[in-house]
C-alpha cells in the first residue's frame, strides 16, 4: 500500500525524473557553460528539459522557459521586477494566494508600492471587481499575480472572468505551481508570466521555472545578479541535474495528463461519498470543479493535527495545508480568507492524490480516516 | 521499520561504570504493557523526557513522542528557554534514533490563555504567579490527554521528577527520589484520573542517573544544560516580561514602613513578591523585605525580616490529589513555594471550601499567588493557591 496522499504538498517522485536524475550523476555531471565534451553533453540535456518543460503550456516554445528554484524564486522574480520598473503601477494579487506571492506583496508595500488584495467568496472564488474599476495613474500599468489553482483548497481560476476584468495593457502573471502537469495551461495571447515547481509534478524539490513573454522580459531584472546563464535572466550555474529530472517529469506528466484528472477525479468522488456516508459533521471545501487529484475538507470539533498524526500512525501521510519549519500546522490563511466557521477551523484536512496512487490506497484512507475520526470524537 | 533498540555508543567503547545502572531493564513504573499499548510522551528536546521517551520503548510501550509549541520562537530560532526550533529538532532526533514518531503539536493558544495571561494577571494583582502548575493542569496533562486520547495511547509520560504508583487502594503521587530535582510541588493538582493515566519513567532516577543512562544509551541530549527558570521568561526577568506584555497597565506606587511613613517611589506593584529583599533600593539600619503588597493602592510595604512571620494561611482552589479530603485537625507538612524545606502544620477547612493552615512554627514570606502543597512523609496528599497569610503569633507582636 501508498499511503502517500500530499501530492500538492510535493509529488512522489517519478521514475523517469528518477532515472534522468540518475543518468546525469553516472554521466559525471558537468557545467553548461563549458566547451568541452561534459559541458556540450549537460547544455544538450538542459536544453532538451526546457523543451519538455515548455509543452506544458501550450503556445509556449523553449525560448520563452527560464529555470529558476521554484515557483517562489519566479514569483518573487516578477513582482519585484515589475516593482522596480513600474513604480507607480498596482500589484493585485488576492487574500488566498500563496505566501511567496503575498509576503513578496507585503515587503513591496512596505516600501512603498501600491497593492490591490482581492477578496474570494465562500465558494473558493475570487472576486475581480476591483480590477474593473481599478484607477490608473498617467503611464501607469497594473501586474496581475494570482494562482492558477489554489493548493490548499483546490479552487481553479476563472482566468477567462479574469481577463474579461482586465485592463487591456495589464500584465497577467499566473502563479501555476499547483496546475502544471495537471491542468490545461495557457502561456498565449494575454498571459505574460508562468511560474511552477518541479516538484509538484514529480521531479525533485529544488527546481522549477518561469515563463515569459517578450514584453514581460522587456521589463525583467534579475534577482540573483553574476553570470550571462539563462539570458542574463537569472545568474548562476543552472541546476542541470534538477533541469532534466523535471523535464522528464514533464514529459510523464503531459502524457497521461487526461486520463490521471479523470482516474483521480472518480477516485476523489467515490472516496468523498464514502466519507459523507460515514462520518458525520463533515464540510466538503474544495469546489466541485476544482482540481481533481485534491480533497480539502474540515471535520468539525477535531483538530486536524492531531488527525494527521494518528494517519501517520496508521500510514497514511496528508495535511492540514501549509506547514511552518518546525513541522507544525499554522492556521491557514487561505481558510481564514474564505471566512470558515471556527467551528471547521481547526480540523482541515487536504487530501492530495497522484500518479502512484491506486484505488486500494484510497479504500484503505478512507477506512483509516474514518476510524481516527470516530476515536477523537469519542475522546473529546 | 526501524528497530526499536536504542543506539547503543561505539561497541567498541568500553562501558563507563555508571553503565552498571543501564544493563537492568528499567521497570520504572511497575507496569507491563500489552503489545502495542500506546503512551504519548510530551518531549522538551531536554535530557530529562528524552530518558523518559527511551525508557518507555525499553519497556516495550508502543511510543509517541510529542513537542509542544507554547510561546513564539525568538527569531533566529535562540536556544535559550522553549519551543526554539533547535529545541524541536533534539526531540525529534532523539525520537528518531529511538524509532518512534514525533510530532509539534500547536498549544500556543491554550498556553497564552491559560498560563501566560494569568501569569501577568497575578503580577498585575500583586501576587506571586506558578506559571509551572498551571501548565501542567491545562497542557500537558489536559489538553495533551486528550490529543493522546485521540492517537490511541491511554497514557502520558512527561520527564518530570516525581513518582506515580498505587498503594492498593489510591494513587500516589510522591517526591522524585533525588532531592535536587523533585518536581512533585508542580504536579499537586492532578486528579486520581489523571494519574490513572500518567507516567514519570525518571522519578526513581537521579539527575546523574538519567545523564548516566542518556550518555549510555547514544542519545544526543545527554550533555544538554537544563532549563532553570520559566520557559517562556528564560532570562528570569519577570518584571520586563510583564511591562512588554501589559505596558499601558503599569502604576508606579510608594514603598511604605509597617508604621506608614513613605519611604520612596517604585516602578509598579509587578516587580515584588513577599519576602523580596534584593531591588528594593531602600537604604537604612536594617535590612527591609516586602512585607505585603496592595495592588490596588500601589503600595508595597517593607519590614524587617521579623515582622513577616505569619502563623498560617488561607489557600482556596483546595485540591485533594490523594482522591481523600483531609480531615480538620491532620496533620502535614506544608510546602510554600517550590524550594521550601516544608513545614509543619494542621488543616482546617473553612465554610467556603477553602483550607486554614496553622504552622507549628512560624513561616516568612508567605506569598499570595503561590501555590501551597501538603505532603505526609514523600506523598503529596493535597495543595491549593495561597490567598492570604494569617496573623502574626502573639509572640512576635
Amino acid at each position: 500500500m501508498n499511503g502517500y496522499f500530499d501530492y500538492n504538498a510535493s509529488s512522489v517522485l517519478r521514475p523517469e525524473a528518477a532515472a534522468a536524475l540518475r543518468a546525469w550523476v553516472d554521466g559525471g555531471g558537468g557545467n553548461p557553460s563549458s566547451m568541452h565534451g561534459p559541458g556540450r553533453r549537460a547544455r544538450l540535456a538542459m536544453e532538451d528539459a526546457r523543451r519538455q518543460v515548455a509543452a506544458l503550456a501550450d503556445g509556449a516554445t523553449s525560448r520563452d522557459v527560464v529555470f529558476t528554484s521554484g515557483a517562489t524564486e519566479s514569483n518573487n522574480t516578477v513582482l519585484r521586477a515589475f516593482a522596480a520598473a513600474q513604480h507607480t503601477s498596482p500589484i493585485v494579487v488576492s487574500t488566498i494566494e500563496h505566501h511567496s506571492l503575498l509576503a513578496t506583496a507585503d515587503d513591496l508595500e512596505r516600501a512603498g508600492h501600491r497593492i490591490v488584495r482581492l477578496p474570494v467568496r465562500a465558494d473558493s472564488s475570487i472576486d475581480f471587481s476591483e480590477v474593473t474599476s481599478l484607477e490608473l495613474a498617467e503611464g501607469a500599468n497594473v501586474l496581475v499575480s494570482l494562482g492558477l489553482a489554489n493548493g490548499e483548497t483546490g479552487a481553479i481560476l476563472d482566468l477567462e472572468a479574469l481577463l474579461a476584468a482586465c485592463p487591456p495593457s495589464a500584465l497577467v502573471h499566473l502563479d501555476v505551481a499547483q496546475a502544471a502537469g495537471r491542468l490545461p495551461v495557457e502561456f498565449a495571447g494575454r498571459v505574460d508570466a508562468l511560474s511552477m515547481s518541479g516538484h509538484k509534478f514529480g521531479a525533485p524539490p529544488g527546481i522549477g521555472a518561469l515563463f515569459l513573454s517578450s514584453r514581460m522580459r522587456g521589463i525583467l531584472r534579475p534577482l540573483l545578479t553574476g553570470g550571462p546563464q539563462e539570458w542574463s535572466l537569472r545568474a548562476g550555474t543552472p541546476n542541470v541535474p534538477g533541469i532534466v529530472a523535471m523535464g522528464a517529469a514533464a514529459e510523464a506528466s503531459l502524457r497521461v495528463r487526461e486520463s490521471e484528472n479523470t482516474r483521480l477525479g472518480a477516485l476523489r468522488d467515490s472516496l468523498w461519498q464514502r466519507w459523507q456516508a460515514a462520518v458525520p459533521n463533515l464540510l466538503r471545501i474544495t469546489p466541485a470543479g476544482g482540481l481533481p487529484n485534491t480533497l480539502t475538507m474540515a471535520a468539525a470539533d477535531c483538530s486536524a493535527d492531531t488527525l494527521i498524526a494518528a494517519l501517520d500512525l496508521s500510514g497514511f501521510c496528508i495535511s492540514a495545508g501549509s506547514a511552518c519549519a518546525a513541522g507544525s500546522p499554522e492556521p491557514s490563511h487561505v481558510m481564514k480568507a474564505l471566512g470558515l466557521d471556527p467551528r471547521w477551523y481547526g480540523g482541515v484536512l487536504r487530501i492530495s492524490a497522484g500518479w502512484a496512487t491506486t484505488p486500494a490506497d484510497v479504500d484503505a484512507l478512507a477506512d483509516g480516516l474514518i476510524a481516527v475520526v470516530q476515536r477523537a470524537r469519542e475522546a473529546a | 521499520m526501524k528497530s526499536l533498540t536504542p543506539a547503543s555508543p561505539s561497541p567498541t567503547a568500553p562501558r563507563a561504570e555508571a553503565g552498571a545502572l543501564a544493563h537492568t531493564t528499567p521497570r520504572p513504573m511497575g507496569i507491563v504493557p500489552e503489545p502495542g499499548e500506546r503512551v504519548v510522551v510530551a518531549m522538551s528536546g531536554g535530557v530529562d523526557s528524552s530518558v523518559a521517551a527511551a525508557m518507555l520503548v525499553e519497556s516495550g510501550f508502543e511510543v509517541i513522542g510529542i513537542s509542544l509549541r507554547l510561546a513564539e520562537e525568538r527569531p533566529g530560532g535562540s536556544s535559550s528557554g522553549c519551543c526554539s526550533l533547535e529545541d524541536f529538532q533534539d526531540a525529534a532526533r532523539v525520537a528518531d534514533a529511538l524509532g518512534i514518531p514525533h510530532y509539534v503539536f500547536d498549544m500556543r493558544e491554550a498556553f497564552k490563555r491559560d498560563v501566560i495571561t494569568p501569569f501577568v494577571e497575578e503580577y498585575l494583582a500583586g501576587r506571586t504567579p506558578s506559571p509551572c502548575i498551571l501548565c501542567n493542569r491545562s497542557i500537558k496533562f489536559s489538553a495533551l490527554r486528550r490529543r493522546a486520547a485521540e492517537l490511541g495511547a491511554r497514557w502520558v509520560a512527561s520527564g518530570h521528577y516525581a513518582i506515580r504508583d498505587h498503594d492498593g487502594t489510591r494513587f500516589r503521587l510522591r517526591c522524585g527520589h533525588d532531592p535536587g530535582k523533585d518536581q512533585s510541588y508542580f504536579l499537586f493538582e492532578m486528579s486520581q484520573d489523571g494519574l490513572a493515566h500518567t507516567l514519570f519513567p525518571v522519578g526513581e532516577m537521579s539527575k546523574a542517573e538519567v545523564r548516566a543512562y542518556a550518555v549510555d544509551h547514544g542519545i544526543v541530549t545527554a550533555g544538554k544544560a537544563d532549563s532553570q527558570e520559566i520557559c517562556f521568561v528564560p532570562d528570569g526577568r519577570y518584571a520586563e516580561f510583564v511591562e512588554k506584555i501589559a505596558p499601558d497597565r503599569i502604576r508606579a506606587g510608594s514603598f511604605v514602613s509597617a508604621d506608614g511613613k513613605p519611604l520612596g517611589e517604585h516602578g509598579g506593584v509587578h516587580r515584588f513578591t513577599v519576602g523580596q529583599r534584593r531591588g528594593l533600593g531602600i537604604s537604612g539600619a536594617e535590612p527591609v523585605y516586602v512585607e505585603a503588597v496592595d495592588a490596588k493602592t500601589g503600595v508595597v510595604q517593607v519590614a524587617p525580616r521579623a515582622a513577616l512571620l505569619r502563623s498560617g494561611l488561607v489557600a482556596d482552589g483546595v485540591v485533594w490529589t490523594s482522591g481523600t479530603p483531609e480531615a480538620d485537625g491532620a496533620r502535614v507538612q506544608a510546602r510554600i513555594r517550590y524550594r521550601h524545606r516544608g513545614g509543619m502544620a494542621t488543616v482546617f477547612t473553612t465554610q467556603d471550601g477553602s483550607m486554614e493552615l496553622h504552622f507549628d512554627e512560624p513561616e516568612a514570606a508567605i506569598s499570595p499567588g503561590q501555590a501551597v502543597v501538603l505532603y505526609r512523609g514523600d506523598e503529596v496528599v493535597g495543595g491549593g493557591w495561597i490567598r492570604s497569610s494569617l496573623p502574626a503569633p502573639a509572640v512576635a507582636s
